[in-house]
């Protein structure tokens, strides 16, 4: 029954996606010969209408009546180019050299920089003023959500102070939908900064850090809200607040670099991990966050072991403290079980510093890895649950590779090594000619991982998508963040068949 | 000297952490080697065929000066693919041109 409930639930859900899209542009040489725009599923088919693809040579105009909704001349846009351009020492100001990076998308459907229709109808952001967008500025107050399968943020709550506001989805600085200073319902109100708020659809909980400061103060306290409404679902973000079931603080002392940098992710089991930048790497701890149960409010009581600093390499890389834009981001895979704190490896947004956390408990993580020092790409949710991204060297002559991993979506037990299946560059060995055998005997699974949990590494290699670059022709593919990925059902090209 | 651990698929570096690195060298993702102090990890890189450490700009070159032939070659590159795009604008406009011509040719035969 239950199970009959959770599907008929999942299939009258409005918001939900079928399998994740992204949007590839390729342009050659300056920009300003030819390029082409489509979007893709995550078999790499093409999904666009050939009316929402892009397809420009020397037409000028900004791809004529697929026009992005611009103004300027040619692709070759202000004097520079779109997006053939490599971010390494640029600042915010060069945007086209951003557009790349690993900065520019997270779980929410937009991005810094862009949107992106599934149809391929695309707009840049105004290059004016873009130091003062929202993701810029104060995209680090966004509420990273664990939300239900095949579902996105579709509402945007940014908690700053002790007040939670209600935006317009998207990377814009209009006026506020709502708001609610909730200080009256604290049961602390020693730190008075909110640097981090975390939320769990499927328990209603809404976790909260407050801290001194916005900077590398390190005294917290944190706050656990149980609503009997969902904040996804309520007219006003004061019913959520109106009908909390159950609130619950702790303090702590949590050494950071910056306090921008702190993600929060509710787990489904009540466990919470808390993932922050921290230096070159990389830092998380788990804290058990389910309320009733006396456990005290001091973080020591509640701590799940101990913080993990990132296992992977690390060089030289950025966080809040250079810039409100570099902060940590979250993400999750299309079935909502997997989810990644993540940053560049490297400078100034190429490669991965990640942390890959179940869901369902977040006790159970280990360390990813992607050492690239130049031409990324953000990373995406890829299939069912997966994520895939940070590839764009040159492709001519070549095909467009992504660094493509996934989980499996029913292991959660922080007690057993992680299994990660992970592609390839030549098929022959990811279908190969020995048999895979299970977790624990590691070296016998061809195109997988069996990684030890909180301090094992896994690094995705390249994978081929054999979509191509033509012949003779310079051009780094870039990749989009799609807005909408169509309706879940079996209408949809991406749907990849019946699950319950 | 300190050992490091290298992608055994395109020898990346993984990393330079001991319990990840052998568990990775167990499981056949990655090899150990032993490379130089104070040289950033994002310059190394294995010879998988000689199970050697290869350092972005010799190591002799400092960071900064390591970053600059980075910027430099990028800079190289871009200026390569710029002119290769220009030619092909140049001949994309000569073809132009030569329809064009014979767009002409055929009007008047008309």
């Amino acid at each position: 029954m239950a199970r009959l409930l959770n599907l008929l639930q999942s299939r009258t859900d409005h918001r939900k996606e079928g399998l994740p899209l992204y949007g590839m542009q390729g342009d050659s040489g300056d920009s300003n010969g030819q390029m082409s725009f489509r979007v893709f599923d995550s078999g790499h088919k093409i999904t666009s209408t050939p009316w929402g693809g892009t397809g420009h040579s020397t037409t000028h105009h900004r791809f004529g009546i697929c026009g992005d909704a611009m103004h300027s001349y040619t692709n070759n846009d202000f004097g520079d180019n779109t997006t053939h351009s490599d971010l390494t020492t640029q600042g915010s100001g060069s945007w086209q050299n951003w557009l790349k990076s690993i900065y520019q998308c997270d779980q929410y459907p937009w991005a810094q920089y862009y949107t992106l229709s599934r149809n391929g109808d695309y707009t840049m952001q105004s290059y004016h003023n873009l130091s003062e967008g929202m993701e810029f500025t104060v995209g680090w107050t966004k509420i990273n959500h664990v939300l239900p399968e095949g579902i996105r943020p579709r509402r945007l709550f940014c908690n700053r102070r002790q007040t939670l506001r209600e935006l317009n989805p998207g990377n814009n600085a209009s006026g506020q939908v709502g708001y609610y200073n909730y200080t009256s319902h604290m049961l602390n109100v020693t730190n008075d900064y909110a640097v981090s708020t975390g939320y769990n659809e499927s328990t209603k909980t809404l976790v909260m850090v407050h801290s001194s400061g916005e900077g590398s103060e390190a005294a917290k306290t944190i706050h656990i809200f149980k609503s009997s409404k969902n904040l996804n679902a309520v007219s006003t973000i004061k019913e959520f607040f109106d009908n909390l079931t159950a609130t619950e603080y702790f303090t702590d002392s949590w050494t950071t670099g910056n306090n921008k940098d702190w993600v929060t992710v509710v787990g489904n089991n009540g466990y919470v991990g808390f993932g922050t930048k921290y230096g070159n790497s990389k830092r998380y701890g788990v804290f058990n966050c389910n309320t009733g149960s006396a456990l005290g409010i001091t973080g020591a009581a509640r701590q799940f072991g101990t913080w993990q600093d990132f296992q992977g390499s690390t060089t030289t890389s950025y966080h809040s403290d250079q810039g409100n834009q570099y902060y940590t981001k979250f993400n999750h895979t299309w079935d909502g079980t997997w989810g990644m704190i993540y940053s560049p490896y490297y400078y100034y947004g190429v490669g991965l510093n990640a942390f890959c956390i179940n869901l369902q408990n977040p006790r159970k993580f280990i360390n990813v890895s992607q050492t690239k020092s130049s031409r990324g790409n953000p990373y995406l949710a890829w299939g069912r649950t997966g994520f895939h991204g940070g590839w764009s060297d040159n492709c001519d002559g070549d095909t467009f590779r992504t660094y493509a991993f996934s989980f499996d979506p029913n292991d959660s037990d922080h007690t057993v090594t992680t299994k990660v299946l992970y592609g390839t560059t030549d098929g022959d060995s990811l279908v190969g000619t020995t048999n895979d055998t299970n977790i624990g005997s590691a070296s016998s699974i061809t195109q997988g991982a069996v990684v030890t949990n909180g301090t094992g590494v896994f690094s995705p290699p390249a994978s081929r998508t054999y979509l191509h670059g033509g012949q003779n022709s310079t051009n780094y593919p870039m990749m989009f963040q799609v807005n909408w990925w169509g309706s879940f059902g079996a209408g949809e090209q991406s749907y990849n068949g019946v699950r319950d | 000297m300190a050992i490091k651990y290298f992608n055994t698929f395109d020898g990346s570096i993984l990393t330079d952490k001991t319990a990840a690195g052998e568990e990775a060298v167990r499981s056949g993702r990655a090899i150990a080697i032993n490379c130089p102090d104070n040289i950033e990890s994002w310059r190394l890189k294995a010879n998988l065929s000689t199970s050697e450490v290869i350092v972005y700009g010799g190591t002799g070159k400092t960071e900064a000066q390591a970053l600059q032939q980075k910027a430099d070659e990028g800079a190289a590159v871009a200026a390569v693919n710029k002119e290769k795009a220009d030619l092909k604008m140049a001949l994309t406009e000569k073809q132009e041109e030569e329809r064009k011509a014979l767009q002409a040719t055929f009007n008047n035969l008309e």
